[in-house]
Parts: C-alpha cells; sequence; structure tokens
C-alpha cells in the first residue's frame, strides 16, 4: 500500500540562524505548526523550495532555468521519495511521470509555497496525470493494452499503431536492403572495394572491412579485427580511421545511389 | 580503480523507460533481418529516448527525426545512436551493455563510426526489468572504441558545454544604425544621460554626451561581464557628413559611478569580414574613444573581451 509522502503541514520557514532541527516548541503559537518528525526531510524541502523560488527568478528559457530545474529533478529522483502509483497505474506510469516532470521542469511558477510542499506538488501533479490515463483507459477498455495511446503534455496523441510494422518478426524490405547491399559487397563488381587498401596492404580493403564491420550482424569491434591482422597498436588506431574516411563513404555512395538514403542525410563531419 | 557503483551515485540520472519508448525501440529493433542486430537497435533506440527525455524537461529543444539513429537504413548497417539537438549538434546517446559494466575497469564500446560529427557522448546504463534507463555522465570527445566510465563528466557539465556551443553559435543580430536617425532605437541602446553616472569632474563637458549634438544622435548599451563591476557602456554616435558616408563614434565608459575602465579589457573594431581594424587593452583606462567614416550599408561589429566572456554587438550603418 502506497502512502503520500509523509510531511507535516507547511513549516514555518527557518529564521536567520535558527536551523530546522533545532526549532523550538516553546516560541511557536503558530496553529498550524507541527513538531518535525523528519528534520532531513525538512532540509530537502528547503533546499527545493529555495531552488523553485531561484528558478523563478532566472530568465525564462534561459540556461540558468534549465540547471536550476536539473538540480530539482536530480535531487527528487535521486531521492526516490516521489509517489509510486497503485498497482494498476503501472503500464503507464513512467509516461505519467514524464509528462509531469516536462510539466513542472517548466512552470516552476506554478508552485505555490504556501499550499504545500514541493515533492507534495510534484505528486499531485503526477497523480493528476494518472488519473488521465486511469480514465483514458476506462473509455477504451476494448482495446489492448499494447495498443495503448499515449498521449503528451502538449495533448497530441502518438497513436503506437504507426510505430508497429505490419508483421512482427519479417520485414522483407529491409532484408531486401541488407541482402541487396551485401551482394554488392561481395562481389563488388567495380573492383572499388576491393583496392581501396590500408597501408598498401592489400588483404586489408574496404570489402573485407565492410563485410566484417557493417554487413555482419553483430558489428565485429575494431580492436578484434585489428587483432585478426595482427596489427601493430599504431597501425591498430589508424585502421578505424580509414574505415571512417575511405571506407564508410563508399558504403553511403552505394545507398545514395540505390535510393536507401539521401545525400542530405549524410552531413560531413565537422571537427 | 573505480567501479560503476562509485560512478553512478555521483554523476547519474535515473530516468523512467516510457511505453512509447518501448514501442519505438521494438519497431525499429524488429525491422533488423538479423536477431543478433536486434539488441543492438533496441538498446540504442531506448538510450537516445532517454536522453531526448531528458532535454524535453529541460525544455532543450531536439529533433529526433533528423538523426542517423531515426534512419533506417542506416540502422541496418550502421552502430548509431544520434540524438539531434537544434541548433548545436548531435549527442551520441551509448547504451552501456549489462556486461560492460561488470569488468574491472568498466567502458563503455563507442564505434568509431560516431567519433566524428558529434558535440559530445551520453553513455545510458539501460535496465529493461526495471524499465529504467540510467544517464551515468557525459564527455564531450572520444579517441578510441573504449570510453572508460571513470572519464565520464556530471550532466551538469553537458549542460554547460551545450549551453558554450550555443553561445558560440548565436550570430547577433546587426543594429540598424540608419534607423536612429528616425529616432528608432532597439532595446537596450539608451540615452548616454540615462546610462553613463557621470563622475564629479568639472572638466568633464556634458554637451559633448547630449544625444544629439548639432545633427547628430548617440545611444549606449550597457554590456555586463563576470563581475558587477566590470559593467562597460559601449556607446556610438552617428553623424551625418556632407558626403553621402556617415561618421561613427564608438566610446566605451565605466559605468556605476566608476572612474576606470576594467583592467585587461579588450576592446576590437572588427570590419564585415571579421577582420580587426582597431584593437585596444585597457590598462588604467577611463574610457575608449575611437572616430571613423563609413558607407551607408557598412557592417561593422565591436568585440568586448573580459576574462572568459566575450560580447560581440554588430552594426549597419
Amino acid at each position: 500500500m502506497h502512502r503520500d509522502d509523509l510531511t507535516p503541514n507547511p513549516p514555518i520557514p527557518p529564521t536567520l540562524g535558527n536551523h530546522p532541527k533545532e526549532q523550538p516548541r516553546s516560541n511557536i503559537t503558530h496553529a498550524t505548526h507541527t513538531h518535525s518528525i523528519n528534520p532531513i526531510m525538512d532540509d530537502r524541502n528547503e533546499q527545493l523550495r529555495h531552488l523553485i523560488a531561484t528558478a523563478c527568478t532566472d530568465p525564462p528559457g534561459s540556461w540558468q532555468r534549465r540547471q536550476t530545474m536539473s538540480q530539482v529533478h536530480e535531487l527528487v529522483m535521486n531521492s526516490g521519495k516521489l509517489w509510486k502509483g497503485y498497482r494498476q497505474d503501472q503500464p503507464y506510469y513512467k509516461d505519467a511521470l514524464q509528462q509531469m516532470w516536462e510539466y513542472c521542469c517548466q512552470h516552476p511558477e506554478d508552485y505555490d509555497p504556501t499550499l504545500k510542499n514541493v515533492t507534495t506538488w510534484l505528486d499531485d501533479e503526477l497523480k493528476k496525470r494518472l488519473r488521465r490515463f486511469r480514465d483514458g483507459n476506462r473509455r477504451r477498455r476494448d482495446i489492448p493494452a499494447s495498443y495503448l495511446r499515449i498521449e503528451t503534455e502538449a495533448g497530441q496523441v502518438l497513436d503506437p499503431i504507426d510505430t508497429k510494422p505490419s508483421p512482427p518478426d519479417y520485414n522483407p524490405r529491409f532484408l531486401e536492403m541488407w541482402e541487396k547491399t551485401e551482394a554488392w559487397v561481395r562481389y563488388d563488381p567495380d573492383d572499388v572495394l576491393r583496392r581501396t587498401c590500408f597501408r598498401n596492404r592489400p588483404q586489408i580493403n574496404a570489402q573485407v572491412l565492410l563485410l566484417r564491420h557493417n554487413l555482419s550482424p553483430k558489428k565485429t569491434p575494431w580492436k578484434i579485427i585489428a587483432a585478426e591482422f595482427n596489427l601493430t597498436p599504431a597501425e591498430a588506431k589508424d585502421l578505424p580511421k580509414f574505415y571512417s574516411r575511405r571506407c564508410k563513404p563508399l558504403l553511403e555512395q552505394f545507398m545514395i545511389a540505390q535510393g536507401y538514403i539521401d545525400e542530405n542525410d549524410i552531413r560531413k563531419p565537422r571537427k | 580503480m573505480i567501479n560503476s557503483t562509485e560512478i553512478t551515485e555521483n554523476l547519474s540520472i535515473p530516468m523512467p523507460i516510457t511505453q512509447e519508448s518501448l514501442q519505438i525501440a521494438e519497431a525499429f529493433a524488429q525491422q533488423q533481418p538479423h536477431p543478433q542486430q536486434y539488441e543492438q537497435v533496441y538498446l540504442n533506440t531506448l538510450a537516445v529516448c532517454a536522453v531526448n527525455n531528458y532535454l524535453r524537461i529541460l525544455d532543450i529543444p531536439t529533433n529526433l527525426n533528423a538523426g542517423d539513429s531515426w534512419n533506417p537504413a542506416m540502422r541496418l548497417f550502421f552502430d548509431i545512436a544520434d540524438l539531434d539537438i537544434t541548433g548545436i549538434g548531435r549527442l551520441e546517446c551509448r547504451p552501456l551493455r549489462p556486461p560492460d559494466s561488470l569488468t574491472d575497469t568498466p567502458v563503455c564500446i563507442i564505434p568509431p563510426e560516431v567519433h566524428e560529427d558529434r558535440i559530445g557522448y551520453v553513455i545510458v546504463h539501460i535496465d529493461t526489468q526495471d524499465q529504467q534507463a540510467t544517464l551515468l555522465g557525459f564527455t564531450d570527445s572520444v579517441d578510441s572504441e573504449e570510453l572508460p566510465l571513470s572519464q565520464l563528466r556530471s550532466l551538469k557539465d553537458l549542460l554547460i558545454h551545450l549551453q558554450h556551443l550555443q553561445e558560440a553559435q548565436t550570430v547577433p543580430k546587426p543594429v540598424q544604425l540608419s534607423q536612429w536617425l528616425d529616432n528608432i532605437f532597439a532595446v537596450g541602446w539608451e540615452k548616454l544621460e540615462a546610462l553613463l553616472e557621470l563622475p564629479q569632474e568639472p572638466a568633464f563637458s556634458f554637451r559633448t554626451h547630449s544625444e544629439h549634438s548639432a545633427n547628430g544622435v548617440k545611444r549606449g548599451k550597457r554590456l555586463d561581464f563576470q563581475k558587477d563591476s566590470d559593467s562597460v557602456a559601449l556607446c556610438i554616435g552617428l553623424k551625418p557628413t556632407h558626403s553621402p558616408q556617415m561618421g561613427i563614434s564608438v566610446e566605451v565608459y565605466p559605468t556605476g559611478g566608476q572612474i576606470y575602465l576594467p583592467q585587461e579589457l579588450q576592446v576590437i573594431l572588427l570590419d564585415e569580414e571579421g577582420k580587426a581594424v582597431i584593437q585596444t587593452e585597457t590598462r588604467t583606462t577611463k574610457h575608449i574613444q575611437w572616430r571613423f567614416k563609413a558607407d551607408p550599408g557598412d557592417q561593422f561589429s565591436i568585440k568586448l573581451a573580459l576574462g572568459d566572456v566575450n560580447i560581440t554587438e554588430a552594426f549597419v550603418v
């Protein structure tokens, strides 16, 4: 059974020099004050309040504000104190959590320190979104869970059907792309790949490297390829560079010629 | 020897793996003709989604479709996990495979095809059981296939890195000086009386600082550096002459009642091509003043540098 974050009613903000752990009860006449159960949590609450207040003074959209809110996010996420949801919420819990953070980090001014603690605010926003998912699911009871529609914070609905391929374990279009490309590398009709060699060593050429690295289902790491060719450490360091600069472009050119990718998909390396 | 738990405690940020990410990762993975590629594409996609979700929380715009990782043909042949950060560049989001993290010196494999054309690398530990993606840290460059996790910096450093990259790319819109003659001024360009707290020196002539001398106009903008006391006022004066050319004056004054400009402040006048025309560095300097003539349509910029901070103001006559 999950319970709400155990926070007392908003504690009186500590006055200067008055550490929250040592609040003397005799001075307290405020009706809503209760003796703090967890001084560590008070510290964290104070820290979070301070951060949110800072974020509100940071210019909106500024890197300063992003840094401040990223601290809030990190503190809360690493504390593990957020509402964990009911069991039925679990399928969409993480999506609701993502939506909550997107909203709260971008609207720190919506937090009212006189009403609740920061963690409570975050929990409440999270619960709101969990409710939305729950209500949405009730309306679509007949649709299997795998077709859950995800609504982003902005209200845009992502239909997972669009991202699902038609038959789950076989996609002919990509198999064909693969086989055609593999055939081109193996046959190397214009001899281009075989003639592109590493340091005048004919056995280490673009054909061999593309087959080992790009056209093998488990792309062989360069460390292993270098060992297979008995390369010296210096040569082993240069081999991947040779691949990137001489071999990879050949593959990319083939892919462009076949229409698998567009010229614009290839970006010139920036240094 | 740094083990991976030490690293995760100091730097890491847990990100939930959303249904949305799982569905996309599954869809991409299923396109692969061979089962061995399935896992690689699946994890790469989850890593990109996790970093993308983190950036979305902080309102840092990204463009998923612009990445090679979102291009089905590229995914088929290349081991890539890039995420395009709008206006800044591509960030590589590498998943840490569970076996890698258990070795003595934990490393993350970064294939050479992604060693170039990347603004940085974020390493993500994917836990498919708990549905959690932990952002372990960031580095701005790699030079070998194996990246030791001990070299990772915090995500906070990633934000600073992105900020620097973005600011370096921002080209300031030039101030249209001709509009000043029509009394149109962009934000920040104020009358000098408002901007400068003139020191009590009897020899200081107020008239030289009035906005409208005979037939010209002068305005100033306050520029801030790291310390409040280092703020200066950059003042530009425009004076039509008999010829089609304009007389331009550039002055730099201290603000806040200070008598001297901050020391080691560099002020450079650059021409249209960005070449330095006049350059000066302050010692114990009260103010800087340059005058020159320019044709309407000419462009110039003034760069001020103090310590780590560079400010450039661009103008078109």
